[in-house]
This record gives C-alpha cells, structure tokens and sequence, in this order.
C-alpha cells in the first residue's frame, strides 16, 4: 500500500562537494563559469543527486508498482541563493498528497506527492524538490 | 499590474535552444552524474525488452535543459536569476535526436519575471507547461 500523507524519511546529511557539481555540469554539457573553482554553485536541477547520499531505508516507501510508475512532475524551489560548495545540507523525504484518477482505459491511476527539503546546518530552507510520481492503471482495466 | 523589467516585456521569447544530438553516452554520463542508473536509460536491450523503443533519456535531464534556457536567454546565463522550475514529464526523449527548447515570457512583475517553456523532440513534446521564475 505505502506510506500514507505525513510521511517523513530519516533526514540524512548531503555535503555539496565540488567535484560532484563539476561532474554533474559536464554530464549536462555546460560550461558555465559558475559551476567552477572554489565558489562554484549547484546546477538547478542537481540536489536530485541527494539520492546518492541517502542511506538505506532514508526514502519514503509511496508503494507502487515500478513497473507501472512514471515520473510526472519534478519541481525545484531555491529559497536564496542556490547552495554552493562545501555548504552541508540536511535532507529529508515527506509524502505530502496522495490521490486517484480514473485512468484513460479504465482502472485508476494513483498519484504520490513527495517533497524533499534542503536545509542548512543553522536549519534554514535552502532549497526544495517536489516529484509526482503516477502508478498507471493495471492493463486489462481491472483494479 | 505588470511592471517592465530588466528591458524585457511580457510575450518576449527566449533565445529558441537546440541541444544535441543526444547519445547513450551522455545518458550514462548523467546517470553517473545523478545517480539515477535505472536500466531503461542507459540499456538498450533491456528498455526493449519491457516495451520501450528504445532506451530513453531521464527527465531530469530534459528538465535540466528547460532551466539552462531560461538561464540563458532571459538572465544572461546566470543560473542565480532561476528561483523556481516546474516541469510536467510527457514524451520519451530518444537518443541520437536534438531537444529543441523554448520560452515565453508570461508575466513580469518588477524584477521577477514568468516563463513558460516547452521541450520536444521534432512533434513530440517531452516537457510541457514548464514554468520557471527568475529574478533578473
């Protein structure tokens, strides 16, 4: 079934390292100059990365069926500047909606919200990520 | 009330963007990158196998593309202005093609200003209703 709404994963530690930041700008294709040298900040969409960081069971469990799970929505939120490296962000999971729509061919397709919040070591909301995640309908309509 | 800002108007286009081609290599590049090596990006035989076309690009690339376009036409290439990027995930992005991206200015309100974008491959759109907020 998986975790209902109000579901919190154990917070776990994520240090922006530079290497990383270089890495993720080179798989990306991007030359820009500020993701380099010491100052160097995050790309927007590498916090995504935080799943390296996570230990096992840090995630939270929405319960569907990989083989009928899409990735519908992915939303990222900077609160200030975007974190830099060497910055050391706390990160945790929260299912925060969950609902069904009937699907297209029948059966219901079910959705999970979670949301995941960046926060510095002072407990400030640096930077947020929101996925929703659809388990489409069983084939054949049943369900 | 919309307040011009920073020289631009609400209907301006970003700088249209073509990236690519596109290539398993760069696939499994970012999926090292990210840490997201789920099969169906970066092997082939395998996508096939569970019904794929072939294997396809992770969203989150595409979504990475959308912001670098946003970035770059609006805010001069900085990705300090990209405050905010809501994407919805709609097409299978496939290999050995190019992304094209673009954006519409929706709404400016002092310096922070509302884009709209959209990525596709040829007719088929793999983001729709992206929206990215910006302060320039």
């Amino acid at each position: 079934m998986g975790n209902p709404v109000g579901t919190r994963g154990t917070d776990y530690e994520m240090v922006v390292e530079r290497g990383k930041i270089a890495e993720f700008a080179a798989a990306m294709q991007s030359q820009n100059p500020a993701y380099a040298g010491s100052g160097a900040i995050v790309p927007p969409t590498f916090l995504i990365s935080s799943s390296l960081w996570a230990p096992e069971g840090a995630a939270v469990d929405v319960g569907f069926d990989r083989r009928r799970l899409l990735h519908g929505e992915q939303e990222f939120t900077f609160h200030g500047p975007p974190p830099a490296a060497g910055q050391v962000l706390r990160v945790s999971d929260q299912i925060v909606d969950r609902y069904e729509k009937p699907g297209k061919r029948g059966g219901m397709m079910r959705f999970a919200v979670v949301v995941t919040e960046y926060r510095g070591e002072d407990g400030t909301l640096v930077a947020e990520a929101r996925r929703t995640l659809i388990e489409t309908a069983p084939k054949g309509g049943a369900s | 009330m919309t307040v011009p800002a920073a020289g631009v108007q609400v209907g301006d286009k970003a700088d249209p963007r073509e990236y690519g081609p596109l290539t398993t290599r760069m696939f499994v590049r970012y999926a090292g990158a990210s840490g997201d090596f789920n099969p169906i990006h970066i092997d082939r035989e395998f996508a096939e196998s569970v019904g794929l076309p072939s294997n396809i690009l992770h969203g989150l690339y595409s979504m990475g593309v959308v912001a670098k376009t946003a970035a770059q036409g609006l805010a001069h290439g900085d990705p300090r202005a990209l405050k905010k990027l809501t994407v919805q995930f709609r097409g299978m992005g496939l290999p050995e093609q190019e992304i094209d991206v673009t954006g519409t200015i929706k709404e400016v309100d002092g310096n922070r200003v509302t884009v709209d974008l959209e990525a596709r491959q040829g007719d088929n759109r793999i983001i729709r209703n992206a929206v990215a907020e910006l302060e320039i």
